[in-house]
């Protein structure tokens, strides 16, 4: 049984990797895609906040004080473009992203300053459009500007603005390598749904061809014939899957790789990522192992049993879609939310090994919720193998004609 | 040798095969009873019109599907409880059996060979024969998708034959071919007779079963309606030749509806 097990998952292996067109499409194409794709998403980020942090911000005004004005002057990104107190035409101007940003002070705006006792403060109006990243952006760099002109006034009035300050707050983030947990907690979220979503590609496009489209052109047929069980048929083809669908979710994921200095811009929190800062031990990569084994076997023989049903390829890629759409969820799933997971998520397949993942790159993966999960799959993937097995000895599968 | 005794083989229909079949009842009996046996150093055909469950009763042999009723006996083996003894056993080529047109043939007979576990030199031996049988030599390294459909088929049939097979059961194994492939494999069916092997060929071209069968079986409406040798079907249908007698029976079976 193993060597007819063997050769038949040889023949398979071969029937990929000696086919160009299957190669270029199942393994390079994926990586180069997702390279080009990721690194141009990242690019083309980055250029945008760029360009919307060095736009010169086109500042409105009306009845500015001296102060203002000076640090408006002062900062290289914002001009005070003109001054005007007829409201409607200055915000229809911003609708229009002709000017970015409308700042009102009262009339009397200066003999209000003086009588503050009065307990009579000020109302300073500003308008700005979030329809446009410009008109955002210079909604803060304006914030900042009027933060440092409350200093400018406070120190004036009481000698030294200090004295209305309890305490200086000097926040900093944990650089990860001496925390020794887990990376970038953007990166996290995102790479097991990838993962996953690899894993179930990489092992769709060929699965369907080699079973449904080896009933749909005839060619299985020929090996019911010899004198191997069923069940060792669709083993070997079963097995042969699962090293297409790691082999080409490893490519997928070199593509994702090659793309980081670029697609950090979106992929990571911080904005950046450096592979050299992964606190990642060799328990923690078995750990990660281990949930992807548990996500391939479940994925592999899935496809092999909706595969199985079908007639043709069209049939079966009509079979497995909704499945896809069902991977895609749980990927999602595990990317938004504190982290926090409950116990019982880990009994869920799928989603088990997903979350497993995301706990791992978090820092936070635990052997005992590993093992869990791979056991909930190991079971899943045997039903699965026993069915494809159950339905290769069915008449109305094999032969439906 | 084969055995067949009370061979039955019913089909469920959907809603749909229904109605493109034009069936009225949920249940299709293919195959309704038969009876045969084939020797060995024995061709043995199987006649009849389309649909008359010919290729069912092959794929029963084959073991492919599953009788509904009856047994099937190859070389002392059961194909019920036995099917893996019976497919090391016998061949069976038929059209809907096709070849990865990706492998070449040189691959795709060791790879049967292997699957039905022969040594490297047995399976060495048997590809060197049967290659140079049916002239697939040359292009024993072409890929399968690029060759002529005659040197497909002769490939299917070496390919089937690969193991060495005591019995060999080819469905239509003529059909499609040009004379001088058809000739080379019937000439071949001939040899592998004289080397006391079992052989069943099903067709539908009276002229091949004429000409290669030993013993024929008119099969119709799933139902055997006559077996024997040439002169005996002649006889028993009261007719000069197998044409006649072919169409003396259908029209008892179907009526005058040709």
């Amino acid at each position: 049984m193993w060597h007819a097990l063997w050769i038949i998952t040889k023949k398979e292996l071969r029937r990929v990797f000696t086919d160009r067109r299957l190669v270029l499409t199942s393994f390079v194409l994926p990586m180069v895609s997702i390279a080009l794709i990721y690194s141009l998403m990242g690019l083309m980020i980055g250029r945008t906040q760029e360009d919307i942090e060095s736009h010169e911000s086109k500042i409105i005004g009306s009845h500015i004080p001296a102060g203002v004005l000076t640090l408006i002057e002062e900062d290289a990104t914002m001009t005070l473009v003109l001054e005007t107190d007829d409201y409607e035409w200055a915000q229809a101007k911003i609708l229009e992203g002709e000017y970015e940003y409308y700042l009102v002070f009262p009339e009397n705006y200066e003999t209000m300053l003086t009588s503050f006792e009065n307990g009579d403060l000020p109302m300073i109006e500003a308008y700005y459009s979030p329809k446009s990243d410009y008109s955002i952006e210079s909604n803060y760099k304006m914030g900042a500007l009027l933060e440092a002109y409350r200093q400018m006034i406070l120190a004036e009035r009481f000698g030294d603005a200090s004295y209305l300050e309890v305490f200086n707050l000097d926040v900093q983030t944990v650089n990860i390598p001496d925390a020794n947990k887990g990376i970038d907690r953007g990166i996290a979220n995102i790479i097991p749904m990838l993962v996953s979503i690899f894993i179930f590609a990489g092992a769709m496009g060929i699965g369907m061809d080699s079973i449904a489209g080896e009933k749909e052109r005839g060619t299985i047929a020929s090996m019911l014939l010899t004198p191997v069980d069923r069940g060792v048929i669709i083993g070997g083809k079963i097995l042969s899957l699962m090293c297409v669908a790691l082999i080409s979710m490893v490519s997928s994921f070199v593509g994702v790789l090659l793309s980081i200095p670029f697609s950090a811009k979106f992929l990571s929190v911080s904005g950046e990522f450096d592979l050299s800062q992964m606190a990642f031990g060799s328990g923690d990569f078995v750990l990660f192992f281990v949930s992807m084994i548990g996500l391939v076997g479940v994925y592999v023989t899935l496809i092999s049993v909706l595969s199985m049903m079908a007639n043709t390829v069209k049939e079966a890629g009509a079979y497995i879609t909704p499945a896809y759409m069902g991977v895609m969820i749980a990927g999602f799933m595990t990317m938004f939310g504190s982290g926090d997971v409950s116990s019982t998520s880990y009994y869920i397949p799928i989603y088990n090994n997903i979350v497993n993942m995301h706990q791992v790159l978090l820092g936070n993966g635990k052997w005992g919720y590993a093992l869990i999960s791979l056991a909930t799959s190991l079971i899943l993937t045997l039903a699965l193998v026993f069915l494809s097995r159950h339905l290769m000895h069915r008449e109305k599968v094999m032969f439906p004609s | 040798m084969i055995r067949i005794k009370g061979l039955k083989k019913t089909f469920k229909l959907s809603s749909k095969q229904m109605k493109s079949n034009k069936e009225k009842t949920k249940y299709k009996h293919a195959v309704n009873g038969i009876d045969f046996e084939v020797k060995d150093n024995e061709i043995f055909g199987l006649l009849g019109p389309n649909g008359a469950g010919k290729t069912t009763t092959l794929r029963c042999l084959a073991t492919l599907i599953q009788p509904s009723e009856g047994q099937i006996n190859v070389n002392g083996y059961d194909a019920a409880t036995e099917g893996e003894a019976v497919r090391k056993e016998l061949a069976f080529l038929t059209n809907e059996l096709k070849m990865d047109a990706h492998f070449s043939p040189d691959y795709t007979a060791r790879f049967f060979g292997r699957l039905h576990g022969l040594t490297e030199k047995k399976i060495e031996e048997r590809v060197r024969h049967l290659f140079d049988v049916f002239g697939i030599t040359p292009y024993q390294f072409t890929k399968i998708g690029d060759l002529s459909t005659g040197m497909k088929q002769k490939l299917a049939i070496a390919v089937s034959l690969v193991h060495d097979p005591n019995v060999i059961i080819f469905d239509e194994p003529t059909n499609g071919l040009d004379i001088i492939t058809a000739k080379t494999v019937t000439d071949y069916l001939g040899n592998l007779k004289a080397q006391g092997k079992t052989v069943v060929v099903s067709t539908h071209m009276m002229h091949v079963a004429e000409k290669l069968c030993d013993r024929v079986a008119i099969i119709m409406d799933g139902r055997i309606k006559t077996v024997g040798t040439l002169a005996e079907i002649c006889q028993i249908t009261g007719t000069d030749n197998l044409d006649d007698a072919f169409f003396k029976l259908y029209e008892e079976t179907y009526g005058d509806q040709v």
